[in-house]
């Protein structure tokens, strides 16, 4: 995946802009700088299963399992999104959070959380945290959150995303193979962009279920819906002269695969 | 009221019984000191009779005088004094578990009231306490489900990156959307035992217009079929809990979605007062009506969700008090939800 700006690059207002813009740069020019994830989570096969994941995105992650050690890192090092579950053995995630907030006003925050409670959903966006995930959460919804939230944050020019010859404009939110505009419904530009964010592995299609739906897609127990919208998706792509990247995975889900052009 | 009448009729009883039973008692003497007087010329003209008469009824005036007068103080006083009783009373009225409002009592002289007092303050401590511990466990129940669920879910999702056989590849994939049924379960038990301890409180006034189109989109893209969202009224506003009124419409909707046949639209109706939902299926076959609201009661045909979806619209609605009805008529089922008191538009 390529993030293509748009062409007045040289339009950032702050310091922070250019530093991103020459991550970005390097990161076109495949010289790996990459955008820095701390995880707090005291569950250490969760924090090393998102671990795993955004590592493979090309994150750059630290783990921190307690809020002692959360706010040890997070003050020595500067983070730009921060991944904070809210039951912590040694204190309480929405003090850590007000704390977090103060010292590195620069880092989006997404609140993991099994509380699942709306109060404390309310409470955390108040206090600043910028998203909520409610477990048990899919890591590839995971890693789309995490690059939408970097993106608002910090790449306000930056609104392309390019792969196999398919540009996505996510400002428009429109779709074009190769230069020509291909028209796709809400559901199958989500599902597109959610494919191609999570570009190599395999998403099952409750992940896609749930991220087109959220929490409604439970509530059903088939998801042939998802195979609608993937059918429409994939003939539409390819009718417009792109390749056929969206590959079926027989009984479990789909997967984007990027070609080397 | 009773008790009056019969002070009053004690009262008007009370001079001539006495009198009657005072004479009766010194008849003898009485006897005795008349035969007397009569004997002795120089007081023959005294009615001692009359004079005993008169004497009885000025000291009965004066006992009944003072009488009164203690009644009328003791009145006044007992106000006083029960003071402290009656704002416990109100204070206790007053008080609800939910909010942890914890009256303080005001301090009294009284023995008994500041026993009672103490006794109130200890009671609603323990509570208050065991309300929080419960619900507490409640959370702390539901995350330590979730948790192993997240962990197991994650490394399934883990292995089917893998390129497995197809057969291996189904198997994880079907252990992978149970679990995602699991959580999903647990977490509606969650939300059913938290609308039976009352934890949702907190509410606002939601315009149902708006609240509603804003699902649409995704219903729409859930169904194979059309949903329509008619409304005939402008701006109506009900008073209730976010998530939970979020709950509802999401569960009776997708209810209708899942059951539904394909290329025949649901309809959603918002009418004067009332919330419609209706669906056309398959099978020309009404549900039972009696059982469909109840937990893990599901249609024998469609083994579909997990129990739970109408069971909590029920709850829901027993919760703000509102009317939810179920209708069969040749393949159209219909869910008729009645706002009556609580809505104001």
């Amino acid at each position: 995946m390529r993030i293509v700006p748009y062409f007045p690059v040289f339009r950032f207002p702050s310091p922070c802009g250019y530093k991103i813009l020459f991550h970005y740069i390097c990161l076109n020019n495949d010289i790996i700088s990459p955008m820095r994830i701390l995880i707090i989570e005291d569950e250490k096969s969760i924090s090393d299963g998102v671990l795993k994941y955004l590592v493979n995105q090309n994150y750059l992650c630290d783990q921190a399992f307690s809020c002692r050690e959360a706010l040890m890192k997070s003050s020595s090092n500067e983070y730009d999104c921060i991944l904070l579950d809210l039951m912590l053995p040694d204190g309480d995630g929405l003090n850590l959070l007000k704390i977090i907030k103060m010292n590195s006003p620069s880092a989006g925050i997404i609140i993991l959380s099994a509380k699942g409670t709306v109060e404390d959903k309310v409470e955390g966006m108040k206090l600043g945290a910028d998203d909520y995930l409610p477990k048990p959460f899919n890591l590839a919804e995971l890693n789309a959150r995490v690059f939408a939230l970097l993106r608002r944050r910090h790449f306000k020019g930056y609104n392309r995303v390019e792969s196999n010859n398919v540009q996505i404009d996510l400002l428009s939110k429109s779709v074009s193979v190769g230069g020509s505009p291909v028209i796709l419904t809400k559901s199958e530009f989500s599902i597109l962009l959610f494919l191609i964010h999570n570009k190599g592995s395999v998403i099952t299609k409750i992940a896609l279920a749930e991220h087109l739906c959220g929490e409604m897609a439970d509530m059903m127990n088939n998801f042939n819906f998802v195979y609608c919208h993937i059918k429409n998706l994939k003939s539409k792509l390819l009718s417009a002269g792109g390749k056929d990247c969206i590959k079926t995975i027989y009984g479990v889900g789909y997967k984007w695969e990027e070609q080397n052009l | 009221m009773l008790v009056t009448k019969c002070k009053g009729v004690a009262l008007l009883i009370a001079f001539p019984l006495s009198t009657y039973l005072i004479s009766l008692s010194q008849q003898e003497h009485f006897d005795k000191v008349m035969t007397f007087i009569q004997q002795t010329p120089a007081l023959k003209d005294i009615d001692l009779f009359h004079d005993f008469i008169v004497v009885t009824i000025i000291q009965y005036a004066i006992l009944l005088l003072a009488f009164f007068v203690i009644i009328f103080f003791v009145n006044r006083n007992i106000r006083k004094i029960w003071h402290p009783f009656h704002d416990t009373l109100d204070k206790l009225k007053k008080f609800n578990l939910e909010q942890q409002n914890k009256p303080v009592f005001i301090d009294t002289d009284i023995e008994e009231f500041s026993q009672l007092n103490n006794a109130l303050s200890a009671l609603m401590d323990k509570d208050i306490s065991s309300y929080l511990s419960q619900k507490e466990f409640i959370e702390n129940a539901s995350h330590e489900m979730l948790t192993p669920l997240a962990i197991i879910k994650g490394k399934i999702n883990e292995l089917l990156q893998k390129n497995l056989p197809d057969d291996q590849a189904v198997i994880l994939n079907d252990m992978y959307e149970e679990i995602s049924h699991l959580s999903h379960l647990d977490k509606g038990l969650l939300l059913l035992a938290k609308i039976d301890n009352r934890q949702y409180s907190s509410t606002a006034g939601i315009e149902l217009n708006n609240f509603i189109k804003r699902f649409i989109p995704s219903y729409e893209c859930l169904a194979a079929t059309a949903v329509e969202f008619n409304s005939s009224v402008e701006n109506f506003t009900i008073t209730a809990n976010t998530t939970l009124l979020e709950s509802l419409l999401n569960n009776l909707v997708v209810n209708a979605i899942r059951y539904s046949s394909e290329n025949s639209p649901i309809q959603i109706i918002l009418n004067e007062n009332k919330l419609i939902v209706t669906n056309i299926s398959d099978s020309d076959e009404p549900l039972d009506s009696t059982k469909i609201f109840n937990r893990f009661v599901r249609n024998n045909f469609h083994k579909e969700g997990n129990g739970l979806g109408l069971a909590i619209v029920k709850s829901i609605c027993d919760y703000y008090d509102w009317n939810i009805h179920y209708d069969y008529a040749s393949h159209k089922h219909t869910f008729t939800i009645n706002f009556n008191q609580s809505a104001t538009s």
